[in-house]
């Protein structure tokens, strides 16, 4: 009865989580996929703390509560809508879900290092990379799309980033074989069943063969990524998919094909579980257990995120 | 095409002059000392403060790609349209600092600001010394929000908005356009 509620294009999949995750989860999933999801902000550190935020915006009326994983403050009450407000204009705070502040703060950044953002707009994490960075350092912010351009660019603008090289380039055909960078941060193109369902905004349903498609992308830009990372650098990546083949048994893949080159680092976010406790039709690489397959919950699309740091020669 | 390229001698005389008559002083060139001033074509020709640091690696970068695939490199100083410099609402990270000639104004007068209207301003007595020349703006936190004009109508000061940060939303899809 439950799943008239959600958007057909999921109907496919539920069978595939229950052997994935269990019935229990896959209940729980499905319940989450179709709630509204909740407005979360959090301050742009370059401008602002969090407690001086928080005083600002809720002199205006909002009342916000400071969630428990991240530093970030749940809306539950605006009086009107919070884009509105000079705060925001001035970019004292960006907008998103909580899962997007996982990819770049799981990166352990120096000031001066270089960072390649491969699928940067609309830009909030590329923003997240920059406030780490303290604006110091350089970030290279690929994004293929042209119309997606316009708003990677007035985020930065307006979060006040200026320490970014914006290039409209597609990250699969990157082949800049004389810059290495200390950091990268995948935050790959993906089939998005992890996305709660009202930001379901596919012109067409999801396809099961969109799974295989997506892999393969996927895995072409994990090695690109790859071959433009300092030794001892890290690259962080991520989906928001809750399909294995597009998280765990992906990284397991990469991993059997970097033998002795990778060790994968733990997420430090306490949340979700070990990406080893997925079932799968063998038994997955014992370093999945460092990465982290996240369900949805209020504020939080489903995710699945692994740090890698390149080890040996 | 739009490859970054230097400014030519011409068209950084065009920029230090705007910007020194909006800072009333010379202290951009500081500012000069630590990044370069690069243009990038889009559908208006975009200058850039491009720290120095960046210089070896966007030469680098240059190599590998067409010219119309490097977007943004820094940060944004503002735009010429037909030979004609005007500040970019990006700049005024930069610049602020460097200038005492700035109105600080309430909360209530920020909002008005970012709204668009014209309003007389509370601190008329500080006001008065910056008539009739563009000025930065900045709100209750200090933070720059725009440019405006002070302007005398019947012996009280009104604040005329110019440009203001409200741009990162009414204009995104066509101020951060790229291409033609």
């Amino acid at each position: 009865m439950i799943y008239i509620l959600l958007s057909d294009s999921f109907l496919p999949y539920i069978p595939r989580w229950r052997e994935f995750y269990g019935f229990k989860r896959t209940e729980s999933i499905i319940q989450n996929l179709k709630t509204k999801d909740k407005r979360y902000i959090t301050p742009n550190t370059l401008k602002i703390s969090s407690n001086q935020l928080f005083s600002l915006i809720e002199k205006r009326g909002f009342i916000l509560q400071h969630t428990k994983v991240f530093d970030a403050f749940l809306i539950k009450k605006a009086p009107y809508n919070i884009v509105s407000t000079p705060e925001y204009l001035t970019g004292l705070f960006s907008i998103h879900v909580l899962t997007s502040i996982i990819p770049p703060f799981s990166l352990e950044l120096q000031k001066n290092d270089l960072v390649i953002d491969m699928a940067a707009a609309p830009g909030i994490k590329t923003s997240l990379l920059a406030q780490k960075l303290r604006n110091r350092g350089i970030i290279i912010a690929i994004e293929k799309s042209k119309a997606r351009i316009p708003a990677l660019r007035a985020n930065i603008s307006r979060l006040g980033v200026k320490n970014t090289i914006i290039l409209f380039l597609d990250s699969m055909k990157l082949s800049f074989n004389d810059i290495m960078a200390d950091h990268i941060l995948l935050d790959a193109p993906c089939s998005g069943t992890g996305l709660k369902v009202e930001k379901n905004k596919r012109s067409s349903p999801r396809k099961m063969r969109d799974i295989l498609r997506n892999t393969i992308i996927q895995k072409r830009l994990l090695e690109v990524g790859w071959n433009h990372l300092k030794p001892r650098g890290t690259l962080v990546y991520s989906t928001c998919s809750l399909e294995p083949e597009e998280g765990e048994i992906q990284i397991h893949n990469f991993l059997n094909r970097h033998t002795d080159e990778v060790e994968v680092l733990p997420i430090s976010f306490d949340i979700g579980i070990a990406g080893n406790q997925t079932n799968w039709k063998f038994p997955l690489n014992s370093q999945l257990s460092k990465t982290k397959r996240i369900f949805p919950d209020s504020g939080i699309d489903g995710f699945f995120v692994a740090l890698l740091r390149k080890v040996g020669q | 095409m739009n490859s970054f390229k230097i400014l030519s001698d011409d068209e950084k005389n065009l920029v230090k002059e705007l910007i020194n008559s909006l800072l009333q002083n010379n202290e951009f060139e500081s500012l000069l000392e630590q990044f370069q001033l690069l243009k990038i074509e889009h559908h208006r020709i975009e200058v850039y403060l491009v720290p120095l640091e960046f210089i070896p690696l966007i030469n680098l970068i240059k190599i590998h790609l067409k010219d119309n695939q490097i977007i943004q490199i820094g940060g944004k100083l503002g735009f010429f349209i037909n030979e004609r410099f005007f500040i970019g609402i990006e700049s005024l990270s930069y610049l602020t600092p460097l200038t005492d000639r700035k109105l600080i104004l309430n909360s209530q007068e920020t909002t008005k600001f970012l709204y668009g209207e014209s309003f007389a301003v509370a601190d008329q007595d500080k006001s008065i010394s910056y008539l009739n020349s563009p000025i930065i703006i900045c709100s209750d936190q200090h933070i720059p929000i725009g440019i405006g004009i002070l302007k005398l109508k019947e012996k009280i000061c009104f604040l005329k908005n110019l440009v203001d940060v409200g741009i990162y939303l009414r204009s995104e899809k066509s101020a951060f356009r790229i291409g033609k």
